[in-house]
């Protein structure tokens, strides 16, 4: 038996992944959350602009496939709101509806609820969303700069940068900065000697599920 | 165009419904997943004759010798767990020119040991026997292997098999029009003088050209193809700059691309079976053997079911299916899998779109 857990990006699936992982001691394991498979969807991430529906029905038409061949409890969708949790949400349901046909009326009208799929063949399947970055709080970059552990003074000098540049009139957003800090925290605070040899392998955000699996402790 | 079916108590399969058949049609699974046998279901319920029988034995390698020794175990393989209390029943919708048929065929077997039937009592000294060999030890022992065919409601053909001691005597009648089906399997290669038969024919109506057209996908360099009738008819093939040869000198794949572009262009209107399609063929050229199937699949009408283990064979069917929307229609991948509710075989059926998205993300589609 195994949940699946879609998510938005392949950074988000690194992070989350990595998070069950750390979560999944044996007194734990027992939860519902007993096998979870977080799932991504490359697009989206490209795009790093919000959940395609088409890529959402794609994960779910797989996920669908996949309960034939083995028991499947439950499914869980974690999207960024970005700007409004009821667009998301329509989005959420018209997936659900493409691939579920047996849904008549939308099965989510909020977040962090646990509803019933039941599919062509009976099989019941549980499923909730639930939205981060509402607000443009909750996203990544901004939980793994508040959790970063080592020195960060290269990613913090940024701070000079942008005040040089708003004092040029040019722009740069809050979301845009976090990003770009947590981006040199990795590639220059938290990047060793060795790695440095294989810096897009070891220390980048293309290959942060390295970063996650292999250097947790940052 | 056949649109599902439903195989019951036949080899593997206890229940099992595949529905949303297309034109082309790639099948996955592990080893023993069902994929040669639903092959063989399909190829029983399209051509339910007695060299249908015969030729699935053949495919799987069963001796001839067993049924003539244990002449009520020859069919034993047939039935799901070899129970053959319970009737094979393969039930399936085929759509022909908009007109629907539903179509039934019960597949029985008798024990008539304590009564030998009159047909077999009427034909012991005539040609009807199969394999007779006289050295065999009579056996008193008759099983009798009864296929009915029913298409919307009505009797559509009967066939009759009985394994005796000195072989099996066989009767068939056919009531109403089949459909041409060929099973390319995977092991074995078609001999050399039915290629060259089937290429004269494709010659007469001036369709010999998709055989060179396959053949250069195999080998750009072949520029001729030929029929000889020197002690037997054969296919010789030219290279550029080069002798020709007989086609018995090139790899197994020239012979396999030669049977299965003949089996489509002389089959119009028909089914092509192919286990294991990837068999000989080099991965650099899996694409373009699919491009080539999707065009003569559409040309000449013909509905395609292909088995594969090959990673890459799949790769290059979801490739070029999804390269246009008239391709992404006429395809769909089945996996054959057990579902761990019902315990049952299931075929877990994808559209293409859905099939590269799996691929694209590491997904399982072969039944892991």
């Amino acid at each position: 038996m195994s949940n699946r857990l879609i998510v938005e990006s392949k950074n988000d699936q690194a992070f989350v992944q990595a998070l069950v992982d750390y979560l999944n001691l044996p007194n734990i394991f027992v939860s519902a959350f007993e096998s979870v498979k977080v799932e991504i969807c490359k697009e989206d991430y490209l795009l790093s602009d919000g959940v395609s529906l088409a890529s959402l029905i794609g994960e779910l038409k797989t996920i669908k496939s996949e309960s034939q061949k083995e028991v499947i409890d439950k499914i869980g969708i974690i999207l960024d709101a970005d700007d409004s949790i009821s667009e998301k949400l329509i989005t959420i349901n018209s997936a659900l509806k493409k691939v579920f046909p047996l849904i008549e009326e939308d099965l989510f009208v909020k977040p962090n609820e646990l509803k019933e799929l039941i599919l062509e063949d009976n099989q019941v399947i549980q499923v909730a969303c639930h939205m981060i970055n509402v607000n443009e709080v909750g996203e990544l970059e901004n939980l793994l700069r508040e959790i970063k552990t080592q020195n960060s003074d290269y990613a913090d000098c940024l701070e000079s940068w942008r005040s040089c540049v708003e004092q040029k009139d040019k722009k740069i957003t809050e979301k845009e900065f976090v990003k770009f800090w947590v981006n040199n925290y990795v590639r220059f605070d938290t990047c060793s000697k060795s790695e440095k040899k294989q810096v897009k392998t070891n220390c980048s955000m293309e290959c942060f599920g390295n970063v996650m699996k292999n250097k947790l402790h940052i | 165009m056949l649109r599902d079916i439903q195989i019951q108590n036949f080899r593997c399969f206890q229940d099992t419904k595949l529905s949303g058949f297309a034109k082309l049609n790639l099948i996955t699974g592990k080893n023993n997943s069902g994929k040669t046998a639903l092959l063989e279901a399909l190829y029983l319920a399209i051509s339910p004759r007695p060299s249908t029988v015969s030729s699935l034995q053949r495919f799987r390698h069963e001796s001839i010798r067993f049924g003539k020794l244990l002449p009520k175990r020859t069919w034993d393989n047939f039935f799901y767990i070899k129970n053959k209390s319970n009737s094979i029943i393969l039930q399936f919708t085929n759509d022909l020119e908009d007109i629907v048929k539903y179509g039934k065929l019960s597949i029985s077997c008798y024990d008539l040991s304590d009564e030998v039937p009159q047909e077999v009592e009427a034909n012991a000294n005539l040609e009807e026997y199969i394999n007779i060999d006289t050295f065999a030890e009579t056996s008193p022992e008759i099983s009798l292997l009864k296929l009915e065919m029913i298409i919307n409601g009505n009797d559509a053909s009967e066939a009759r098999l009985f394994s005796t001691g000195n072989g099996i005597i066989k009767k068939s009648a056919i009531f109403s029009g089949s459909l041409k089906v060929s099973f390319i399997p995977a092991a074995s290669l078609t001999p050399n003088q039915k290629l060259a038969s089937e290429y004269e024919k494709a010659q007469l109506d001036r369709k010999e050209d998709r055989v060179l057209t396959g053949f250069k996908l195999i080998d750009p360099l072949i520029e001729k193809v030929e029929t000889f009738n020197i002690d037997g008819s054969m296919l010789y093939l030219t290279r550029k700059s080069e002798e020709r040869l007989p086609i018995s000198l090139f790899g197994d794949a020239v012979n396999r691309i030669a049977n299965l572009i003949l089996c489509i262009i002389n089959n119009i209107g028909g089914i092509l079976l192919i286990d294991e399609i990837e068999n000989g063929i080099h991965y650099s050229s899996q694409s373009e053997l699919w491009r080539m199937l999707f065009r003569l699949a559409k040309r000449f009408d013909v509905q395609i079911f292909a088995t594969t283990h090959s990673l890459e064979m799949l790769q290059a069917f979801a490739e070029v299916g999804t390269e246009s929307e008239e391709f992404k229609q006429m395809g769909a991948h089945f996996e054959m899998a057990r579902n761990p509710r019902s315990n049952q075989i299931v075929g877990i059926r994808r559209d293409l779109d859905i099939l590269e998205y799996s691929l694209d993300h590491g997904k399982g589609v072969r039944g892991e």
